[in-house]
């Protein structure tokens, strides 16, 4: 297993939090669209009757069923703010600083290619933990070496891919950490295995971005 | 009634047991599966007009299903559905001709309009005053499986609504001989009140954006985009749509 650096180890605890929190709220989504349902159908049932004539609260504490499942829903809904996007960025200035700090067990090498990019600028230590989590899957899927290279930036995108051959696995809790601070950062990070079994994640970024 | 026979993919019983029990209060034939292998089998031996899925389950997830459900059969509308706001592969989803995605806790009386209009397996018209322009948006989008025809100007847009099939129309802003998208808007929407609408447009025309929003355009395309931008607008579009 990787170790992550020091400096990181912070700012990993709050990504782990916001995925655990991430894992509350989808577990109690479907709790709530469980019970959501459950009234709906009972609320039909009911209006077959002549109970909602009898007694006006029994509709009435249907519409209040529905309407505090709809505020539980809402106050799941909060999310860390997305990052904005001015200044430029190089990301594989930003990986070649990574990979000097972390230690990788000796059957694997990491290869750096060069990149044709203007020096990152500001805090994008939430980039470099989202790197460290895609090299900690590559090493623990037993990965002999990994290629590292950054394309040549598009005029929208910076992208940085990472490959090499690994055992296939199921995503990681900091796999997930890395999608999401992707996506926070207005990328994506995609995956894909080649016809040759070879696994090659690749990390789309704005051209320019805006650290937090 | 013709019958609607839905194949309800979910990992967690209690939902998938009260859901099919609503579905079927609305007269749905619901086959249930708990993850996507069973799915799939039951898909390749007997027929379904509409597959409603979970995203996130054990094993194959909703577009991984989704995705082979294409391969077996190309136009069955796939309607999925997911517990987390945010996620790369509710954007894939999306993105990749699927019907729409609907956010759990879902308002079910809402939830069951989305789901007649999906069964039906409604068309996009796709009206532009070039007829190049539309036809090769309505071929971009029968490549990602969604049902798709093209019309030149307001008079062929509005004899094409008459087929009856059609959900959504995207619309470019300037039609040529002084027709606009509101006017061929307001025309459309006499004979279908419920339309839904995408703009798009090459030039800028900030009026009749204005225009459009406030005769509740779903979105608006600059030209030139990508057919997956159109895709995607189109599937979130339908998330919000009720049935005609």
């Amino acid at each position: 297993m990787l170790s992550c650096p020091p400096d990181l180890q912070s700012l990993a605890r709050l990504f782990w939090h916001e995925e655990m929190a991430s894992s509350v709220r989808h577990h109690v989504r479907n709790k709530l669209s469980s019970i959501r349902n459950s009234a709906f159908y009972l609320r039909k049932k009911v209006e077959e009757t002549s109970l909602p004539q009898q007694d006006p609260r029994v509709p009435q504490f249907f519409d209040l069923i529905d309407t505090e499942l709809e505020g539980c829903a809402a106050a799941l809904t909060m999310q860390l703010p997305p990052v904005g996007q001015n200044a430029p960025l190089d990301l594989l200035a930003l990986t070649a600083g990574l990979v000097k700090r972390l230690t990788f067990p000796p059957e694997t090498s990491v290869e750096l290619m060069a990149g044709e990019s203007p020096p990152a600028e500001g805090d994008l230590s939430e980039l470099e933990l989202a790197l460290f989590f895609v090299f900690e899957y590559a090493v623990s899927r037993k990965a002999g070496s990994l290629r590292v290279s950054a394309g040549r930036p598009t005029e929208q995108e910076a992208l940085l891919e990472l490959s090499g051959l690994l055992l296939p696995g199921p995503s990681t809790p900091g796999l997930r950490v890395s999608k999401r601070i992707a996506s926070r950062w207005g990328g994506r990070l995609e995956e894909e295995r080649n016809g040759s079994g070879e696994w090659q994640a690749t990390l789309y970024l704005p051209r320019r971005v805006t650290p937090p | 009634m013709t019958e609607r026979r839905v194949l309800l993919v979910d990992d967690e019983d209690s939902l998938r047991l009260t859901l099919a029990a609503n579905l079927e209060l609305e007269g749905f034939v619901v086959t249930e599966a708990s993850s996507g292998a069973p799915a799939l089998e039951l898909a390749k031996r007997q027929p379904f007009d509409l597959v409603l899925t979970d995203i996130r389950m054990p094993g194959m997830n909703g577009v991984e299903l989704y995705h082979q459900l294409r391969e077996l059969h190309p136009r069955l509308p796939v309607v999925l559905m997911t517990g987390f706001a945010l996620e790369e592969l509710v954007t894939e989803a999306l993105e990749s001709g699927a019907y729409t995605v609907l956010s759990k806790p879902f308002n079910v009386e809402h939830a069951i309009s989305v789901l007649k209009q999906a069964v039906r397996a409604p068309a996009v018209l796709v009206v532009d005053d070039q007829d190049r322009v539309a036809a090769m948006a309505a071929e971009g989008l029968e490549g990602f499986g969604l049902r798709a025809r093209s019309a030149r100007g307001m008079s062929e847009a509005l004899s094409e609504l008459k087929a009856g099939d059609v959900d959504l129309c995207v619309i470019d802003m300037l039609l040529g001989e002084g027709a606009t998208g509101p006017e061929l808007l307001e025309r459309l929407r006499e004979q279908r009140p419920g339309l839904s609408v995408i703009a798009m447009s090459g030039q800028n025309t900030p009026s009749l954006v204005r225009q459009m929003a406030t005769m509740g355009m779903h979105s608006f395309l600059k030209k030139p985009f990508a057919i997956r931008e159109l895709v995607r607008s189109i599937a979130v579009a339908r998330r919000t749509a009720t049935a005609l």
